[in-house]
């Protein structure tokens, strides 16, 4: 590996590739940085993709992870629409597709996921969509123009924001999920209690506990047959089921992956001249597939790229529209918290969430205000009400 | 100097406490978001810059007032961005107190 650090690439132009690029020129590294991107598109954020995209409100480019202006400002070379085909370690050097060989002193891969795809008869048909690029977000706002009814397998995050939209112009909507509640995977029963209650008085039907059996419909879908006989009806189908590690190159190049590029706490690979950052990388026991996870990544990347301390994490911090609500996660949450609904007005209120004496997270609805206070109290030894009374906005109603 | 052709009253701010923030509707304005912060009114477009946030509904806390719904923050005097996800500014409008009142008198 070499000492002297002159040129970095950077594989992934999503949330993580852009900020390594920008938290990079921020630490005052003055050497090349070049991005690799399979879309043609500058990066840009993908939380909006879900929400005002999809509706139509505003363009993915509305919110870009850097300024437009910002890469040619910083010297940043993009080779967009040009994925890279392999890493070829010994050389220090990406290919492209294009047949380019492009050379690195740190490589940081920022690859992202793909949509886990529905392994069901009928799948392939018209009309059945994931949602993980801004040209999906394109297409599934094209088709929910002339969308009858809509069906969303998987009751997840995005699952549930694409049927808050679709509710919302008055179309039928069903959300078939497998297990048996929905937001089951990062959302404690009460929070995901509250948000499944508010889709049902949106007119949103959610079938827990159903498996598929097939998806029919001629060449373009009409129906999902769940495994009980149920027939749902629908022209527009969103699989919204997970998603997995785009990994391919690190695997092939020899890195060590274990459901995702394994990393140690300063983002390093199993080659010490490789970094792996957001929703790719795993670190102990999971990956994490958030914005402030690829934010969080690609500041301690470049940290360690740069040879500086790593920067502190905030606790882990994730938001979501439903129905209408913001709806917001920090910290962390496991069965048998001790938990506290607290009102702050007509559809604002918090979770709180306390283990062992100290408050573990909160789950905040309409409540933003109180999300930077919160976030700092926790893992502090608090009871309910010095939680409530250190919180001004908290006022115990 | 300006005249009183180009102020707007919003109207009191006597009861607006140190770090709190709200909304106020002025005709040929867009919304905007009047706050207390360092002993001083500032006022500045609602809107956030990122999307579709109202300001008012946010935390106002050393000198800034952060998004609700993403936790972007822009310095309460220049509307200059300061916390990520946010990257442009917000605008931000010029006050004039008179008599108790507060009118605004432009974009700054």
């Amino acid at each position: 590996m070499s000492d002297r650090v002159e040129r970095i690439v950077i594989v992934g132009a999503g949330q993580a590739g852009g900020r390594a690029a920008s938290e990079l020129r921020g630490l005052g590294f003055a050497g090349s940085i070049t991005i690799l991107g399979d879309e043609a598109r500058l990066p840009y954020e993908r939380p909006p993709l879900s929400k005002v995209v999809l509706a139509g409100d505003a363009r993915a480019e509305d919110a870009p992870v850097n300024p437009a202006a910002f890469y040619e400002e910083q010297g940043i070379e993009l080779r967009l629409d040009d994925p890279a085909c392999a890493i070829d370690r010994a050389g220090s050097a990406v290919s492209l597709g294009s047949g380019e060989t492009i050379p690195y002193d740190r490589l940081i891969l920022a690859t992202g996921v793909r949509p886990r795809a529905l392994r069901v008869a009928g799948a392939d048909m018209a009309g059945i969509f994931s949602l993980r690029t801004a040209a999906d977000a394109e297409r599934i706002g094209a088709s929910l123009a002339t969308a009858r009814s809509v069906a969303i397998v998987g009751g997840g995050f995005v699952g549930l924001e694409v049927a808050s939209l679709a509710s919302a112009r008055g179309l039928p909507v069903t959300v078939i999920e497998r297990a048996g509640r929905c937001l089951s995977r990062v959302v404690p029963p009460l929070a995901a209690g509250r948000i499944a209650a508010r889709h049902l008085e949106r007119n949103v039907r959610i079938r827990c506990d159903a498996e598929i059996a097939a998806i029919t419909g001629d060449g373009r879908v009409e129906h999902i047959e769940l495994a009980d006989g149920e027939r749902v009806a629908a022209d527009l189908v969103i699989v919204g089921i997970g998603s997995r590690p785009q990994d391919d190159l690190a695997l092939a190049a020899g890195l060590a992956c274990a459901d995702g590029v394994l990393v140690d706490a300063r983002g390093r690979t199993s080659d010490p001249a490789i970094h792996a950052i957001g929703d790719v990388a795993r670190h102990g026991a999971g990956r994490h597939e958030s914005w402030q996870n690829a934010e969080h990544g690609a500041a301690r990347a470049a940290s360690s790229i740069m040879g500086l301390p790593l920067p502190a994490d905030d606790a882990p911090w994730f938001w979501t529209d439903q129905q209408g609500w913001n709806v917001q996660l920090v910290g962390a949450f496991v069965d048998g918290d001790d938990v506290r609904e607290v009102s702050l007005g007509p559809e604002s209120f918090v979770h709180l969430h306390v283990r062992d004496g100290r408050l573990a997270g909160a789950v905040l609805f309409n409540a933003g205000r109180e999300r930077r206070k919160l976030t700092r109290m926790i893992g502090q030894a608090a009871s309910f009400d010095q939680i409530i009374g250190q919180q001004t906005g908290l006022g115990v109603a | 100097m300006l005249s009183d052709m180009d102020l707007v009253r919003i109207g009191k701010a006597d009861d607006l406490q140190e770090g709190e923030i709200r909304r106020v509707s002025v005709p040929g304005y867009e919304p905007l978001a009047l706050c207390r912060s360092g002993g001083r009114l500032h006022l500045f477009a609602d809107m956030c810059s990122h999307g579709m946030a109202s300001l008012s509904e946010g935390e106002v806390a050393d000198g800034q007032v952060f998004c609700p719904f993403h936790g972007g923050g822009f310095d309460v005097a220049t509307g200059m961005p300061t916390e990520r996800p946010c990257t442009i500014p917000i605008n931000v409008y010029a006050l004039v107190e008179r008599d108790g009142d507060v009118l605004v008198a432009g974009k700054m």
